[in-house]
């Protein structure tokens, strides 16, 4: 059951934005949804979750219209924004009763959430001493003196409320410094081994791979690839060699024809055509007794992957 | 085409929306302010009218003002008329006036002196009407109160109205009869002379009455007009639409919205009106009946309710639809914007289509023609500010306040229905506002 995304598709007058996509996650984990600025996820996401009319399409969950009556959501939008004139706490307990967390639940969620993402001295009065050491409660900031990445951490926090079944988290990543986006992502590994679904879009491609099962790639609003990111992956076949050896092997590399993507001081960064090249190079330089410190052959990683594909598109397009 | 899996109209999460708007707008300070400002300045409009009016006529007309017998050593009579208005008739016994000297003069003296008084009385043509003019004069160093010298001029205007009399050689009731006010009416047809005979309520009170009514009703629907184009425009300019969408649909949203900004103004303008009904009555106990009761009436809000006894009560629906209506109209309006700088125009039409009811609210009832009111009160968004004071005072048949009160509820509906359309669709619209018409075409279009 879980997640059925049936051809959607969504015009602006003459101009296409998505283009009958489809997709379904059967079990839980990670979708992501790639593409370039203006492929049209983010417009796919707002149809995924009722915002925007479709024009063709449906989308299920358990077999059911996908809506926050049927399924309970929790959603981290694009555009990252609070309200500037309210408290963050007024704000945040209006999301959670909009989302049916009431009373010493939601305040105890807030507690955990504001606790685990490091928001704690932004939602509570902190207690100083003044100079005749008298304890002075400081209000907590207001929404207009957060940073954007505190302002993210927010929004996530109110996504994650009403312990969602389904997460869908647009650009989670971007905005945040290298320690808010560690925090972020182990929240997201421990809703995976929770047993959620989670959507994700990025431009990060090395946070997604990090966590995704199955992907869809978009490019000019229609899906460019799709399906399991491995079986993908297996189809390019393992074409990345990194290569480190305590002598020059160019001409070794250059007798089979092998491209080289990058070389520093012996060690090199090669793309062969398959296992049989990688394996023909390692047998000439065993042979020739040259001591290999290094010999890694793997598949496209999914930054490559995108590229290739996207780039290929856009040739074709011009 | 597949349309959308959920009912566009459902209203789930509105009373959430409602009090977290409420209660944000009454903790922000700048609202606060303004509400408290507001209830007070319309309770105290009435009495400091009446306090003005009663400190200027009140004690012109009696000398009562005078509590301790005023000694003057001079009052000098100037009189440029040919009126016999002099010294000999000022007969100042028994007004706490006790004047060691009245002299006729020809001029005012240069200098007055302290316990001295000049009584000038001239003719002078005044916006083209020949007018007698009786000035008190005292010294700039003088001890005598305005008051005090109001209430002396109180007493010589009834000795001039007498020389007047005398010169026309005319009796009291006489000189009554030419003095008393004429009221006139431009009767057109006989039916409207009939509507007016038989009314309880004369065109004049039609007319007092329902400006009030007008002026109540506009000043509720121009204050509510900004406030619910902001408070729409919220969560578009804050950027959290789309997380709210997640947890409650457009409609409720807006409406949620929509009702707490008329919520909060008003119980403003109620809280106001019942306040200024407290504080006219403090004000009558203390000065009594107003001098002039018409102008006092203008800044009592609350006779609005209690001219008509029971059948005022009619205004309060009739003023909760039309807010309503004009309500979902700003709501409307501003859910097709995106930026502050369109605010302006979506606020910039509720007010133009307000300020057009209102204006034909102002003017109509003092044309007195019975067809053109009946046309007006079955027109929506003019028949708001004309048909309930109308029915009240007799002017149209009930058949023709219930055909508007019906239309009006009509346009309630469309709106209702536009509003729930056009805030889903343009919700998470960021491009730029459209106009009225778009609005309109935009929901007339098939559902995707």
């Amino acid at each position: 059951m879980g997640l059925e995304v049936k051809d959607l598709s969504k015009k602006y007058g003459e101009k296409t934005v998505v283009d009958h996509i489809s997709f379904s996650m059967e079990k839980p984990g990670v979708y992501a949804l790639l593409g370039t600025n203006g492929a049209g996820k983010t417009t796919s996401i707002r149809m995924i979750l009722d915002m925007l009319d479709k024009d063709t399409g449906e989308v299920l969950w358990n077999g059911k219209p996908l809506s926050f009556d049927t399924c309970n959501i929790g959603y981290l939008a694009e555009e990252r924004g609070l309200y500037q004139k309210y408290s963050l706490m007024d704000q945040i307990m209006y999301f959670g009763r909009l989302r049916g967390v009431k009373g010493d639940e939601l305040k105890t969620k807030i507690k955990y959430w504001s606790g685990r993402l490091k928001l704690d001295e932004y939602l509570y009065p902190a207690e100083t001493k003044d100079a005749r050491g008298r304890v002075k409660k400081v209000k907590p900031k207001s929404p207009d003196q957060l940073s954007k990445g505190n302002q993210q951490k927010i929004q996530f926090l109110i996504a994650m409320l009403s312990d969602p079944e389904l997460l869908v988290l647009d650009e989670p990543f971007s905005g945040l410094d290298p320690v808010n986006t560690d925090i972020l992502k182990d929240v997201v590994r421990e809703q995976i081994s929770a047993g959620k679904y989670i959507i994700m879009s990025s431009h990060q491609m090395a946070a997604v791979e990090e966590f995704c099962t199955d992907i869809t790639i978009m490019c000019r609003s229609k899906a460019l690839v799709q399906g399991n990111l491995n079986e993908i992956k297996k189809g390019y076949g393992r074409v990345n060699l990194s290569l480190k050896c305590e002598q020059d092997v160019s001409s070794y590399i250059n007798e089979l024809g092998i491209q080289i993507l990058s070389e520093k001081e012996n060690e090199y960064e090669l793309r062969v055509t398959g296992d049989q090249q990688a394996n023909a190079l390692l047998w000439n330089l065993v042979n020739a007794t040259i001591p290999i410190i290094k010999f890694d052959l793997s598949e496209l990683s999914l930054h490559e992957i995108f590229v290739k594909e996207v780039g290929a598109n856009e040739e074709e397009q011009q | 085409m597949k349309k959308s899996s959920n009912n566009i109209y459902s209203c789930t999460g509105l009373l959430k929306v409602f009090s977290f708007t409420l209660s944000q707008t009454f903790k922000n300070r700048a609202y606060r302010v303004s509400y408290i400002m507001f209830i007070v300045l319309m309770m105290v409009m009435g009495p400091i009218n009446q306090l003005g009016m009663n400190a200027g006529m009140g004690a012109a007309q009696s000398t009562d003002a005078i509590n301790d017998e005023m000694d003057l050593k001079q009052i000098y009579f100037v009189n440029d008329t040919y009126l016999d208005f002099s010294a000999e008739k000022a007969e100042l016994d028994g007004t706490g006036f006790a004047v060691a000297k009245l002299t006729d003069a020809d001029a005012v003296p240069d200098k007055l002196a302290a316990d001295e008084i000049a009584v000038l009385l001239d003719r002078q043509v005044i916006d083209e009407v020949d007018t007698y003019v009786l000035n008190i004069i005292a010294a700039d160093e003088s001890d005598i109160t305005p008051i005090e010298l109001d209430a002396l001029g109180g007493h010589l205007m009834g000795r001039l109205e007498q020389a007047r009399r005398d010169a026309a050689d005319l009796g009291e009731e006489q000189m009554k009869v030419l003095q008393m006010a004429v009221e006139s009416g431009s009767t057109l047809t006989y039916e409207d002379y009939e509507a007016e005979i038989n009314s309880a309520y004369t065109s004049r009170q039609l007319s007092s009455y329902n400006s009030l009514y007008s002026i109540v009703l506009m000043i509720l629907v121009a204050l509510t007009g900004s406030y619910v184009v902001s408070s729409v425009m919220e969560e578009k300019m804050s950027k959290l639409v789309e997380n709210l969408l997640v947890s409650v649909r457009p409609l409720a949203l807006i409406l949620g919205k929509i009702l707490a900004m008329m919520f909060y103004v008003f119980s403003m303008i109620v809280l106001g009106m019942g306040g200024s009904f407290i504080t006219n009555k403090i004000a009558e106990s203390i000065f009594g009946t107003p001098a002039v009761q018409n102008v006092a009436d203008m800044m009592n809000f609350s006779r609005l309710f209690t001219f008509a006894g029971f059948k005022g009560l009619l205004l309060l629906p009739c003023m909760l639809l039309t807010y309503f209506m004009y309500s979902m109209l700003a709501g409307l309006m501003g859910s097709a914007c995106t930026r502050m700088e369109d605010a302006q125009s979506a606020i910039g039409t509720v007010t133009m289509v307000n300020m057009v009811g209102y204006m034909i609210g102002m003017i109509l009832p003092n044309i007195e023609n019975s067809t053109a009111l009946l046309v007006a009160s079955i027109i929506p968004f003019v028949s708001s500010y004309i048909a309930p004071v109308s029915l009240i005072c007799g002017r149209i048949p009930l058949w023709a306040f219930l055909l508007g009160i019906l239309l009006q509820i009509v346009i309630c509906i469309i709106l209702f229905r536009i509003c729930a359309k056009t805030y889903r669709k343009l919700i998470v619209n960021d491009s730029k506002r459209l106009k009225l018409f778009d609005i309109i075409k935009l929901s007339l279009a098939k559902e995707a």
